[in-house]
C-alpha cells in the first residue's frame, strides 16, 4: 500500500463550486444536455474558453506558461466534477490531458512558450495522430515518415481513428524519422498546425452515427524544426509516459457517469436485487475514485504510475459498461428519459474498451511489468 | 497507513516466515506472537494494551494473511478493544456477534455459531442482536466450547450457553462500529491472502517452463497474471480508503460504515477470482496437498463471508445510495 494524505483539501471545494455553478448556469440556460461520453464527444469552445477564464485549464502547469501552478489533486476535482456534469470538455480535454503535460515533459523552452498558453487559454485545439491503418494496438508499427529537409521535416503518411482533427488547431503526430532494425527506436514527436499544406482530414461516422474521428492524410506537409517534441529518434519512451496520463484519469471510469445519476433516480422501486447490484457499482466507483486519487498523487511526485494507470483504466471500462447493464434493469418503457440515455451510452459503449490502449493490450502491459525478470 | 508499517511487518516475518505454514504450531506461533504484544495492538496502554492504532493493526493483519496464518490476532486485539472502558484487556480474549445465533429447543440454551479461535480463549466479548454487549467468562458454569473448523482447518467454534452469567459491558463500543471493524480487518485478511496467492503465481509461471519458454511468455497466462495483480490493486485501494475514513470520520460515521462494506464487497470479488486463478496457473501441482498453494486458496474461500455475507454489505451499499441520491453519492466520493 503507499503512503497518501488526505484526500481533499478545503481549498479544492472552491474548485468544485466553481465547476457546479459554471455548469449548473450553462444547463439552466439551455447551453447543454449532460450525455455520457461527453469528454470524447461533447465539442464546445466556447464553454471550454469559459473554463479557461476562469484559469481551470493547464491547472497543474507552471504560471509562466499560462497554467495555475496547482497540484493534480486540483486538476482531479476540476475534472471529475466536469464528468459528473457531462459537461461539453472535448475541445480542451485531450490538449490539457496529455499534450501540455508531454510538452511540459519534453518540450524546450521555446516550443513550451509557444504551446501551453495557447491551450491553457482554450485557443488550441489538440487531436492525437497516433493510430494508423497498420498501426493501432501495435503503436510502434507507424509507417509514416518525416524525412530531414532544409528547416524542418516532411511528412507524408496516413493516421486513422483521430478524434476531433475536423475541428482541432494542432496535431500531435508521431512519425517514423529512421527506418531501423528495431521498430521502436526511430521515432519522433511533433508539434504541427493542422492548417499546414497538405494535411487532409475525412470524416468517419461511428455506430452512433456521431462524426467524432477522422483520416487524417499527409502529402509533403513541413513541420518545422523547432516543432520537433523532445528528442529525436526517442519517441517511444516519450510516448508510453504520455500514455500513462491518458490511462489514469478519471474519465475512465466517468464516461457513463450521466446515466449512473439517471438510474439512481429510477432504481428504487427495483427490489433487493437490484439494491444489490446498485451497491456493487457503489463500491467499485468508490474504490476507482481512490485509485485515481493515488494516480494523481504518484504524478504529484513525478512518479510514472504505469501498473496503477493501466489498472485503473481496465477496471473504470469495465464499470462504464457495467452501468450500462445495469441502467437497461431499471429502464421501464415507461421512463423516456433513462430509456434514451441508457441508448446514447450503449451506442458510445464499445470504444471505452479500445481507445486509449484495449483491455487486453493493458492486462499485457501490466503482466510485462510485473514478470520482469 | 501505519507509520510503524515496515517494523511491524518486520516483526510478523521473523516468527511466521520461513517455516512452512502446515509445519507451524499455532501454539507455539501464538505465544510468540503474543511475547511481541501483537494481539494488542491498537489498544490503549493504560487499558492494559500495547498501544499503536488500528492501522498498525491492520499491518499486523495483512502480513499475517501474506504468510497464510490466520490467527485471531485481529479477534483479540478487537475484543480487547471493545473491553477497554470495561475491563482490563488480554491477549485470550475473542469476539463473537451473536447476529446469527440460533436457540436451541430450550429456549434458554444458546449457540453462537463459528466463534474463530474460542477453544483457545479464557473469555469472550458477545455483541448480541439488540447491539450489546456481554463479556462471558469460558470457565463459568453453563458455557460450552463446541470445536469445529473452516475449510482451512482453522478453529471455528460454537459458543454455546446454558443460562452462563452475561456481565453487561456498558462501555462497550457500538454494535455497527465493532462489526465493521472486525469486517475490515477480515478485508485486510483477505487482501494478504490474495498477495501471497498472487507472489506463489507469479514465481511459478516464472519458473514453470512449457513449449520451451516459462508460461509467464505465453499471452494467455501473462493476461490471466495480469488479472490478479489488478485484483489485488483494487482491493488494497478499497482497504486505504476505509482505513482513511476511519481516522477522517470516527468509527461510527457512516462514512466509515459505508466504506468498510464496500471494501467488504470488493474483497470478496477479489478472493474469488484470485483463487480461481492461482489455482488454474498452478496446473496439478496447485492441487497437491505438498505445493503450499492451497493454504492461501483456503483462506480465500473462507475468510470473505465470515465477517457477514457480501450481499449484505452490498444491499447495504445499494440502500444508502437510494435514499441519499446521487449528490450524496457523489459527496461520499468525492469527500
Ligand atoms: C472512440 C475511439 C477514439 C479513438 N481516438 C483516437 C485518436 O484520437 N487518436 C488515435 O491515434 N487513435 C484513436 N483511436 C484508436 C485506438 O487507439 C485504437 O483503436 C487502439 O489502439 C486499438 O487499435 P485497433 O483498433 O487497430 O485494434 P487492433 O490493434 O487491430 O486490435 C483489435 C483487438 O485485438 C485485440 N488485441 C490486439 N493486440 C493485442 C495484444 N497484444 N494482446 C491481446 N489482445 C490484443 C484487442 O482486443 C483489440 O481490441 C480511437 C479509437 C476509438 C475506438
Amino acid at each position: 500500500m503507499t503512503t497518501t494524505t488526505s484526500p481533499e483539501a478545503p481549498e479544492l471545494a472552491d474548485l468544485r463550486t466553481q465547476v457546479r455553478e459554471l455548469t449548473g448556469q450553462w444547463r439552466a440556460d439551455g447551453r447543454y444536455e449532460p450525455r455520457s461520453d461527453n469528454w470524447m464527444r461533447g465539442f464546445d469552445p466556447d464553454f471550454s474558453r469559459e473554463l479557461a477564464a476562469r484559469g481551470l485549464i493547464g491547472i497543474t502547469w507552471p504560471r509562466t506558461y499560462g497554467g495555475g501552478g496547482r497540484s493534480q489533486a486540483a486538476r482531479l476535482a476540476v475534472n471529475e466534477e466536469l464528468l459528473r456534469a457531462g459537461a461539453p470538455v472535448a475541445a480542451h480535454w485531450i490538449g490539457d490531458r496529455q499534450i501540455g503535460p508531454a510538452v511540459l515533459r519534453h518540450g524546450t523552452p521555446e516550443l513550451r512558450a509557444e504551446i501551453l498558453p495557447g491551450i491553457a487559454a482554450a485557443r488550441y485545439v489538440f487531436c492525437l495522430g497516433m493510430s494508423e491503418p497498420e498501426a493501432g494496438s501495435d503503436l510502434a508499427a507507424v509507417r509514416t515518415t518525416a524525412a530531414r529537409v532544409d528547416g524542418g521535416w516532411r511528412v507524408n503518411g496516413r493516421k486513422i481513428w483521430t478524434t476531433g482533427a475536423h475541428k482541432a488547431t494542432h496535431t500531435y503526430l508521431l512519425a517514423r524519422t529512421e527506418r531501423t532494425e528495431r521498430k521502436h527506436e526511430g521515432l519522433t514527436e511533433f508539434i504541427v498546425d493542422m492548417d499546414t499544406p497538405g494535411i487532409e482530414v475525412s470524416p468517419i461516422v461511428d455506430l452512433a452515427g456521431d462524426h467524432h474521428f477522422n483520416e487524417m492524410t499527409f502529402t509533403d506537409v513541413f513541420v518545422p524544426e523547432h516543432r520537433v517534441l523532445g528528442t529525436v529518434g526517442n519517441a517511444w519512451r516519450q510516448v508510453t509516459e504520455q500514455l500513462s496520463f491518458e490511462r489514469g484519469g478519471p474519465e475512465r471510469f466517468l464516461s457513463t457517469y450521466p446515466l449512473f445519476a439517471l438510474t439512481l433516480r429510477d432504481a428504487e422501486a427495483h427490489g433487493a436485487d437490484t439494491e444489490e447490484r446498485l451497491g456493487r457499482l457503489v463500491a467499485d466507483l468508490a474504490t476507482l475514485r481512490r485509485l485515481t486519487w493515488q494516480v494523481a498523487a504518484s504524478l504529484d511526485q513525478g512518479a510514472a504510475p504505469v501498473v496503477d494507470a493501466a489498472t485503473l483504466k481496465y477496471l473504470g471500462n469495465a464499470f462504464e459498461n457495467d452501468v450500462v447493464d445495469f441502467a437497461r434493469r431499471v429502464c421501464t418503457p415507461d421512463r423516456a428519459e433513462l430509456h434514451a440515455a441508457w441508448a446514447q451510452a450503449l451506442l458510445a459503449s464499445p470504444g471505452f474498451t479500445i481507445r486509449g490502449g484495449a483491455a487486453d493490450v493493458l492486462l499485457s502491459i501490466i503482466a510485462k511489468q510485473e514478470t520482469r525478470p | 497507513m501505519s507509520e510503524y508499517a515496515e517494523e511491524l511487518r518486520g516483526l510478523v516475518s521473523d516468527v511466521v516466515g520461513g517455516t512452512p505454514v502446515e509445519a507451524r504450531s499455532s501454539d507455539e506461533v501464538w505465544r510468540k506472537l503474543a511475547e511481541l504484544g501483537l494481539p494488542l495492538v491498537g489498544v490503549d496502554e493504560a487499558a492494559g494494551g500495547s498501544g499503536g492504532s488500528y492501522d498498525d493493526l491492520v499491518t499486523v493483519v495483512r502480513a499475517l494473511g501474506e504468510h497464510a496464518t490466520g490467527l485471531p490476532v485481529g479477534e483479540s486485539a478487537l475484543a480487547s478493544w471493545a473491553l477497554a472502558h470495561d475491563r482490563a484487556a488480554g491477549e485470550r480474549v475473542t469476539l463473537a456477534f451473536g447476529m446469527d445465533a440460533v436457540y436451541e429447543d430450550d429456549l434458554s440454551v444458546v449457540r453462537i455459531p463459528c466463534v474463530p479461535w474460542l477453544r483457545q480463549a479464557s473469555a469472550v466479548v458477545v455483541y448480541g442482536r439488540s447491539g450489546g454487549a456481554t463479556y462471558v467468562d469460558l470457565d463459568a458454569p453453563g458455557v460450552e466450547v463446541h470445536e469445529g473448523v473452516n475449510l482451512a482447518g482453522e478453529p471455528r467454534d460454537d459458543l454455546v450457553l446454558r443460562g452462563a452469567a452475561m456481565p453487561n459491558l456498558p462501555g462497550a463500543p457500538d454494535l455497527a462500529e465493532a462489526r465493521a471493524r472486525f469486517g475490515l480487518l477480515r478485508s485486510v485478511a483477505v487482501a494478504g491472502a490474495a498477495v501471497g496467492a498472487y507472489t506463489l503465481t507469479r514465481g511459478y509461471v516464472m519458473q514453470r517452463e512449457q513449449f520451451g519458454k516459462p508460461l509467464a511468455r505465453i499471452p494467455a497466462v501473462a493476461t490471466a497474471l495480469a488479472t490478479m495483480r489488478v485484483a489485488t490493486v483494487r482491493l488494497d485501494a478499497a482497504l486505504e480508503r476505509a482505513v482513511a475514513n476511519l481516522a477522517r470520520s470516527g468509527g461510527t460515521s457512516q462514512r466509515f460504515l459505508a466504506a468498510a462494506a464496500a471494501a467488504g464487497v470488493t474483497a470478496a470479488a477479489t478472493a474469488a477470482t484470485c483463487a480461481r486463478t492461482a489455482h488454474q496457473l498452478h496446473g496439478a501441482m496447485g492441487v497437491t496437498a505438498e505445493y503450499p498453494l492451497h493454504h492461501y486458496t483456503k483462506r480465500l474461500w473462507s475468510w470473505p463471508e465470515e465477517a457477514g455475507a457480501e450481499a449484505d454489505c452490498a444491499r447495504y451499499l445499494g440502500q444508502l445510495a437510494l435514499a441519499g441520491g446521487e449528490a450524496a453519492v457523489w459527496d461520499e466520493l468525492t469527500c
